[in-house]
């Protein structure tokens, strides 16, 4: 018994070393296993090809994934609704879905996320910089691999078009108080611990989407077609960014509408861009941007088809028997056709559709049917950046900086392809208050619609009701001029302020 | 340690701390033991020797040089008894030692390591009382009818051998005359016999018993019966958890069916099983001991682990497992006593399953054959050709005087200017169609069919090698269209003793199952009942029309497939092959430590052909009703191959120190599986009922022809995973009155990567036999006594696996259909680890006046860390990821009750009744609330049940006008009446209240068992109390409006009344025929038939006559001439009738299954019902 006690003595010892040993042969069998058809993070960042295809991936996500968490279709709701292109007719569901998609149409800017997209856009951008951030994150400073360098000057300008958009939704146009009033919460890298960041101001946001920019143009390293970012994608969207903080026609910064000039003027001369011209252009529409001249940038959808037109235009369906049924419930707006003038090419943009019971408007909007396959989807393309908006933008600074001259051939350029006779003896107001109806016609339903009006200090005004919605003016210091945060937002995030209205 | 720590807490005596130092000890002793299987190889030795004339001295010298014992003689004895000569081969020591003494007037004792040879006692001949020489010992086994019993165990064991000496016990089996013969002895020993069902039987014998009649009596209590929890065998009286075991027999006497977790519905305690309608594809959900985790779309089972013959299986249904007739027993482990064992596997249970092994005596063939007929079951119908022209004309004549919005007529009034003219042009049936009735939906959805089963087994042993094998055909038809399940499965299981230490083990099995499911159309409410199945010309339709009303004109006219015509081409079968087999290997290393090694392979390969033939209507056609597009026959093919491998190898031990009898085992084990799938599809049959690949012309499906798209691969990722655990228990009966238990397990598994991989789960255990106390033998009513407490815990892996990394899937195209992009699949959560369930148990065990046996076990099982999809705060950047993040309870009591009513040699009635009680209680959720995964409407917060049901209350039918009341709930908590839905709801989620949980409050069984001479007749009742199922009959089809889109409507019955005109107050639905001035059914719009309305929450419980069966076993002395050992025919009825709430308007009120994201809680709705089986049988014996 003496000895069993000390064999046992012995042997427990000697036990927890056998437990380690196991677990320590056991941990190779398991490790040897992995996850098939994914990679770990690790893995995809160990080759400069897994980088460009993390990009690929960011730039797919931005465009129209059919997912709950669509961002292209989100953006669109949230920035082309808001503005008098557009009149909704006969919204006779009750779903939530149909509450979601007027919101921003009728400014009532829900912060619930049954009520409205605010909340769905949101995450939806986040999670976009998440994908962009994890990217960024693994370029060392002192990278010189061509690709990954190309893969981060790419990110950046991701970064800074998803900012961009989160800033023109949430914060008072820049005019007003930049310094004070608040921005976005600006995230550069991912996060992994559960400290809620605060809102930087409306200037830090414009100021963080510059750096980018800015930091982006110096590492291109090729020039890939238009679906992808390039060196003057970067000079077209600053000059977006600088035309929307160069101040109203009365009170203009015209230190930033010159810098607006400045990267119109390289896009224009040294991007390689030209119009399209004739029915070039009346066909604007109905092909992939990949070989159009004029694109500069385009959230490109020939890989996966986009939910964007569901409300604009859904032709060849089938209604209670009728076939050949199309419909929009978003119809371009009696304000918006009353100034496309009879002989304008911008017409073919129009298309009649036939919907029983509706006489009235019976044009909808098919920019976005390229390829359209039914229920709703199509594979069109969203022209973020195009040549005909860096020459407004280049027409608005200018007249901004009193060059009417200049701003009035700028604006011709665009008039006059559209078909129509060149304007002439135009300056100052009037000549401003032209090149914005020019802006208002050439980038209809393309997401510029409300921001043209509140950047520059202008009320929105819609002189004609929708169903159920009546005649709206909102002005530019209305809290309404920008959407509330989703109350999920607010919860997670205590430190995030809510916009009042 | 926990586990120090633990067992210090609850053994706070001296003396007993000493004891639980011990058996830590011995824990500890057996961990090594595992690992270091090559030093226990020096006991293991066998004896090869070969002498001729030689001295003992000098054979004992070599035995020395082979095995480890030392012996102890007088060198005078040896002398006297002279020279040997000897040839043995890998014997073992006592073989060898027998030969060596054979004819010799020396006997030995081993006492430990030390072989003691002396003298015999003189010989019983030299005896004056001496009669005869020991001659072998005979006897017959009968039961108290005198009926012989066979298989009965019987048992010579010595128990009055001086301390220390040791003799094995010789055993043997009863043939089929109850007959038993045991080799010849001398020392007096003493006679065990048992058998299951009886009480084991003991006498004293010596060398002169001879030609005993042993009579057994029915078992009063079932303590002695052998219980297998998975990795051990226990005596029941041992068992300190919470385990129920039923026989086969007893499973196979209820329901007739391939499915076993139906057959244990009524009968196993705790376990709530759910059946969802009559298809022979359902393999129905089983909650233990409620639900432990929480509501995920990666979390798909609910149920417990099963284990088959010892190797834990990957299965998550037992039909896909084992076939019924195989099984000897099934045992489930309930609390973490019996499940801790089984680790991270276990937080939901343990099924262990056994299956029948052979037995040593004659050879016994065993052939059960039965036949009957499936028949549809169902509560409610759709509508009839009177019954939906009457409510179409009704609603047509509501639609027609509905005014305007404006208050003026209505368009159809200004239209057609008289109802007449309305009515005849725009309804959808002519005059003609009203000679037409078609019951489509009993005729061609809801079919009866045919069920077969043939079982032949057989049984053979001798005291070497025992064999079973049996082979099974089973035809089983379900209640739906083209609803049949073919399963064949062979079994063999092989005991091989091939020496007195070692033997071999083999159990295999295969399961070929081929289900055939319809693929042709199965949207029921979609035909007319005036369309008639056939052509005018009296052939059979491939496609019948489905009629549309359009308030412009004459009706719209689409088709449809005719599934009387379709349903024998288009089908999808599924071919399910399932191979298991294990090899065994035990060692007896001493009598009282063995090791074994347990290696098993399963594979299961599971083919879907989902064919449409190119010869029928929507073969031809796919896409909706309104657009139909060319495919000319599809074919999608899914093939899913699982490979599993586990070895699990462990050491037995077994001794007593004094009154303690210690067993122990410590094992490990490990386990690796892979499953890959392939998946195709075409289009373009080019040879019409080839149903492969070749014979098509195009890839893809009908969705890459609709939109023009090229196929892609649709396969799944292979998923590999392994996982290696290592686990002991020690269990110490003191006196055969104090029961004690430790078990602990340590599992890896690459579930949660490398971070997180460990979990470790124990369990502690005792019971103290009460009844065996001296001051409980003068309390005479109560002849067994035992209670039982347990606590420990035990886990659950998650769904997904490797949690804890950030993945990268290619996924997204961009700029072409060629150019993919990576984005993130999966952020990591490098928190994440098991959900553990940690559980208390207490029960009691008491039998009364040896005719009353009682079981009751209350449990208090908190489950923590569970596993929950989760929100993530937006600035992450990733929607969601699964993190532990709730908790729960679920406390419950279980009784079991059996009485002998009446026992007596003719007659007898048993009574067997269960009942089981479930309370669950969220006690902890991230957010504080979780909101409902289906209808999206109303959150669970802390406090309610994971299955809550909330609902705007409905209170019924207003009487004057018809509308439903529903109850707004206001800011400071008053209520308003409202008339809609849509006003109740204003307030969001406030108007959700409490309706009820769609688990029961109690559930159970009820067996009546009488039996007269030969003939049995059992009637087993199953209930189940307080649970709420969703209307979803009612949500789906009860539209007045659906006849516009074609569609037929539910047939009322008593459960659906709706309100007829001012005054009625027996309403229970609002005014079918109120249309508001947009032409839509106020009934919907007002919210009838809303998610959210109470009126669809209805008590589910029910009262099921489950079988009914009558049996007859014919007379022995008639058979004995055919050559019959026995013969029993029978009838037996399932599902005979079912009692439920009056206002439930479904198929059944069985269905509401719980979890996934799409949690409806809606049964079977109108769909098929339990089925009614009516079988006769045979069984014979030889």
């Amino acid at each position: 018994m003496q000895n069993a006690v000390l064999y046992i003595r012995f042997f427990k010892s000697l036990a927890v070393l056998v437990i380690l040993a196991a677990a320590v042969s056991c941990n190779k069998q398991l490790d040897a296993l992995s996850p098939n058809n994914v990679n770990f993070e690790d893995q995809q960042f160990g080759t400069p090809n897994g980088y460009t295809k993390a990009t690929i991936g960011n730039y797919a996500y931005l465009a129209g994934p059919v997912t709950t968490t669509s961002y292209e279709a989100y953006w669109f709701n949230l920035s082309e609704f808001r503005g008098n292109n557009i009149r909704f007719i006969d919204v006779t569901s009750t779903s939530s879905q149909a509450a979601q998609d007027v919101d921003a149409f009728n400014f009532t800017n829900s912060s619930s996320k049954d009520f409205g997209y605010s909340n769905a856009f949101w995450q939806a951008s986040y999670q976009a910089l998440l994908g962009v951030n994890t990217v960024l994150s693994h370029v060392d400073s002192t990278e010189t691999d061509p690709i990954i360098l190309q893969a981060k000057a790419e990110n950046l300008f991701l970064r800074s078009v998803i900012n961009f958009n989160l800033v023109r939704l949430y914060g008072m146009p820049y005019y007003q108080s930049p310094e004070t009033n608040p921005g976005i919460p600006i995230i550069l890298e991912p996060i992994t611990t559960l400290t809620p960041p605060l809102r930087a101001t409306v200037k830090q946001t414009y100021d963080q989407v510059i750096r980018d920019l800015t930091d982006a143009a110096g590492n291109f390293t090729q020039k890939k077609v238009n679906s992808y970012a390039s060196r003057y994608a970067v000079f077209a969207l600053l000059s977006r960014v600088y035309l929307y903080m160069s101040g109203t026609f009365s009170a203009p910064n015209a230190g930033f509408a010159k810098l607006s000039q400045q990267y119109a003027d390289s896009v224009i001369l040294n991007g390689g861009y030209s119009l399209l011209q004739g029915s070039a252009y009346a066909n604007y529409y109905n092909n992939s941007n990949q070989a159009n001249t004029e694109t500069v940038w385009a959230m490109n959808n020939d890989g996966v088809n986009s939910f964007l037109p569901r409300l604009l235009m859904a032709p060849g369906g089938t209604y209670i028997g009728i076939t050949g049924y199309s419909t929009g419930q978003g119809k371009p707006s009696p304000d918006f056709l009353s100034l496309l003038a009879p002989a304008d090419l911008r017409w073919s943009f129009y298309r009649k559709d036939k919907y029983p019971n509706n006489n009235t408007d019976t044009l909808s909007c098919m920019k976005y049917l390229y390829k359209y396959i039914g229920v709703y989807y199509s594979y069109a393309p969203v022209h973020y950046l195009r040549l005909a908006e860096v020459y407004l933008n280049r027409a608005e600074a200018k007249v901004k900086q009193g060059d009417n001259t200049g701003a009035l051939a700028d604006l011709n350029v665009i008039h006059t392809r559209a078909g129509l006779a060149a304007l002439m003896g135009l300056s100052g107001q009037a000549l401003f208050d032209a090149i914005l109806t020019e802006r208002r016609l050439e980038l209809a339903f393309e997401g510029h619609s409300s921001f043209d009006y509140f950047r520059n200090g202008l009320p929105m005004v819609r002189n004609y009701n929708s169903f159920n919605s009546p005649a709206l003016t909102v002005n530019p210091t209305d809290g309404k001029v920008i959407m509330r945060i989703s109350d999920d937002v607010l919860t997670e995030n205590p430190n995030i302020k809510q916009n009042p209205q | 340690m926990n586990f120090k720590a633990i067992a210090r807490r609850r053994f706070t005596h001296g003396r007993h701390v000493m004891q639980t130092l011990l058996i830590m000890k011995l824990t500890a002793f057996f961990l090594l033991a595992a690992c270091l299987q090559l030093s226990a190889k020096g006991y293991a030795q066998q004896i090869t020797l070969s002498e001729k004339n030689a001295p003992l001295q000098k054979v004992f010298k070599q035995i020395q040089k082979q095995a480890p014992y030392d012996f102890l003689y007088s060198s005078e004895l040896l002398q006297q008894a002279g020279k040997i000569s000897i040839d043995v081969h890998n014997a073992g020591i006592e073989e060898v030692l027998q030969l060596c003494l054979k004819d010799k007037p020396l006997t030995y004792v081993i006492i430990g390591e030390t072989i003691v040879i002396k003298q015999q006692a003189p010989e019983p001949s030299k005896r004056p009382d001496a009669e005869t020489p020991a001659g072998p010992i005979t006897g017959v086994v009968v039961d108290e009818t005198g009926k012989p019993v066979s298989g009965a165990s019987v048992f010579l064991k010595w128990p009055n051998l001086p301390t220390g000496v040791y003799r094995s016990p010789e055993g043997t089996i009863t043939n089929a005359n109850g007959e038993f013969t045991l080799q010849p002895f001398s020392t007096p020993g003493m006679l065990y016999v048992s058998s299951v069902g009886y009480t084991t039987f003991q006498i004293p014998v010596d060398g002169k018993s001879d030609r005993l009649r042993i009579v057994l009596k029915t078992f009063e209590t079932n303590l002695t019966e052998m219980v297998i929890t998975g990795y051990s065998t226990k005596k029941a009286s041992e068992i300190t958890g919470s385990v129920q075991s039923v026989s086969g027999d007893e499973l196979r006497k209820g329901v007739s069916t391939a499915n076993t977790l139906a057959m244990l519905k009524g009968k196993a305690t705790g376990l709530y099983i759910v059946e969802t309608g009559g298809s022979v594809t359902n393999r129905g959900q089983v909650l233990m001991r409620g639900q432990a985790s929480m509501n995920d779309a990666s979390n798909t089972n609910y149920g417990p682990l099963i284990v088959m013959d010892g190797i834990i299986t990957t299965a998550v249904n037992l039909q896909d497992i084992v076939n019924p007739g195989d099984i000897e027993s099934i045992t489930i482990l309930k609390d973490a006593a019996s499940t801790a064992i089984y680790g991270s596997r276990a937080a939901q249970g343990v099924i262990v399953v056994t299956t029948k092994h052979g037995a040593s005596g004659k050879l016994s063939v065993n052939l059960d054959m039965n036949y009957g007929q499936v028949q549809n079951n169902r509560l409610v119908n759709f509508m009839n050709t009177p019954e939906l022209t009457t409510h179409i004309y009704k609603y047509m004549q509501a639609l027609y005087a509905a005014p305007s919005t404006t208050g003026g007529p209505s368009s159809l009034q200004t239209s057609y200017g008289s109802f007449q003219n309305y009515f005849n042009t725009t309804r959808i049936y002519t005059d003609a169609d009203l000679n037409t009735n078609t019951d489509w939906n009993n005729r061609a959805f809801f079919t009866n069919g045919n069920q077969t089963s043939t079982n032949l087994s057989l049984s053979s042993g001798n005291d070497k090698t025992r064999f079973f094998g049996a082979v099974n055909w089973t035809n089983q038809d379900g209640t739906l269209i083209d609803d049949n399940l073919d399963r064949k499965s062979v079994r063999v299981n092989i005991d091989q003793k091939i020496s007195n230490k070692l033997s071999f083990g083999l159990n295999a099995n295969a399961l070929i199952d081929k289900y055939t499911q319809t693929n042709s159309e199965n949207q029921y409410y979609l035909f007319e009942p005036w369309v008639p199945t056939t052509y005018a010309n009296g052939q059979l339709a491939d496609s019948v029309p489905n009629y549309v009303y359009k308030p412009t004109g004459a009706r719209g006219v689409q088709y449809y497939d005719d599934p009387l015509y379709s349903h024998t081409y288009n089908t999808i079968l599924t071919q399910r092959q399932s191979y298991f087999a294990t090899g065994k290997l035990k060692y007896d290393i001493t009598p009282w430590l063995s090791i074994q090694s347990s290696n098993n392979f399963q594979y299961i390969y599971n083919n879907v052909n989902a064919y449409k033939d190119p010869r029928t209507y929507r073969g031809r056609w796919d896409g909706a009703a309104s657009s139909r597009f060319w495919v000319n026959g599809e074919l999608s093919i899914t093939d899913t191959k699982t490979r599993y491998f586990l070895t699990s190898n462990m050491i037995n031990f077994n001794r007593s120190f004094g009154q303690h009898n210690i067993t122990a085992l410590v094992g490990e084990e490990f386990g690796k599986s892979h499953t890959e799938t392939f998946a195709a599809s075409a289009y373009n049959n080019a040879y019409p009922g080839e149903r492969n690949l070749g014979a098509f012309l195009s890839y893809g499906t009908a969705t890459n022809v609709q939109n023009g798209t090229t196929a892609t691969p649709s396969s799944l990722a292979p998923v590999d995973k392994a996982s290696f655990s290592v686990f002991s228990e020690v269990n110490d009966s003191y006196r055969e009155k104090y029961f004690g238990a430790l078990s602990l397990r340590r599992d890896a598994s690459t579930n949660f990567g490398v971070n997180n991989r460990y979990g470790t789960f124990y369990s502690v255990s005792g019971g103290w036999m009460l009844s065996k106390e001296n001051f409980m033998q003068h309390i005479r009513p109560v002849s067994n006594l035992k209670l039982r407490a347990s606590y420990g815990t035990s886990g659950r892996e998650a769904g997904a696996d490797y949690l804890n990394f950030t993945v990268y899937q290619d996924q997204l195209q961009y700029n072409s259909m060629t150019t993919t992009g990576s984005t993130i699949q999966r952020l990591a959560n490098d928190q994440i680890t098991w959900e553990t369930t940690y559980t208390t148990n207490l029960g009691v065990d008491m039998t009364l006046w040896k005719r009353i046996s009682l079981t009751v076990d209350y449990y208090n099982r908190r489950s923590s860390g569970l596993l929950q999809t989760v929100q993530l705060p937006s600035y992450i950047g990733f929607p969601s990821q699964v993190r532990n993040v709730g908790d729960l309870t679920n406390k419950g009591l279980e009784l079991s009750l059996t009485t002998n009513n009446i026992v007596s040699r003719d007659f007898s009635w048993t009574t067997e009744f269960n009942i089981s009680f479930n309370r669950n209680r969220l006690t902890k959720i991230y957010g504080d609330s979780l909101k409902d995964g289906y209808s999206g409407a109303y959150y669970r917060h802390v406090g309610d049940d994971i299955n809550a049901l909330k609902a705007i209350k409905y209170d019924g039918v207003n009487p004057d006008n018809g509308r439903p009341i529903f109850e707004r709930v206001m800011s400071d908590k008053s209520i308003v009446l409202v008339d809609s839905i849509p006003l109740a709801k204003q307030d969001g989620y406030r108007a959700y209240r409490n309706v009820g949980s769609a688990t029961p409050k109690f559930f159970g069984g009820f067996t009546n068992t009488f039996r007269y001479k030969g003939i049995s007749l059992s009637m087993l009742f199953n209930f189940v109390y307080g649970n709420k199922i969703m209307n979803n009959g009612v949500r789906n089809f009860a539209d007045p409006t659906a006849w516009q889109n074609g569609f037929n409507l539910l047939q009322p019955n008593g459960a659906m009344r709706f309100w007829k005109g001012p005054g009625d107050k027996s309403a229970n639905y609002p005014n079918y025929y109120d249309v508001d001035a947009r032409g839509n059914s106020a009934f919907l719009t007002r919210g009838a038939t809303n998610i959210s309305s109470s009126l669809l929450y209805v008590d589910a419980s029910y009262i099921r006559l489950r079988n009914v069966r009558l049996s007859y076993e014919l007379p022995a002395g008639f058979l004995q001439k055919a050559r019959i050992a026995s013969a029993t025919v029978y009838l037996s009825a399932d599902n005979v009738f079912v009692l439920k709430s009056k206002d439930l308007y479904a198929a059944d009120p069985e269905g509401a299954t719980v979890g996934g994201t799409s949690n409806s809680f809606g049964g079977t709705g109108v769909a098929s019902a339990m089925p009614r089986r009516i079988m006769a049988g045979i069984n014979l014996r030889f």
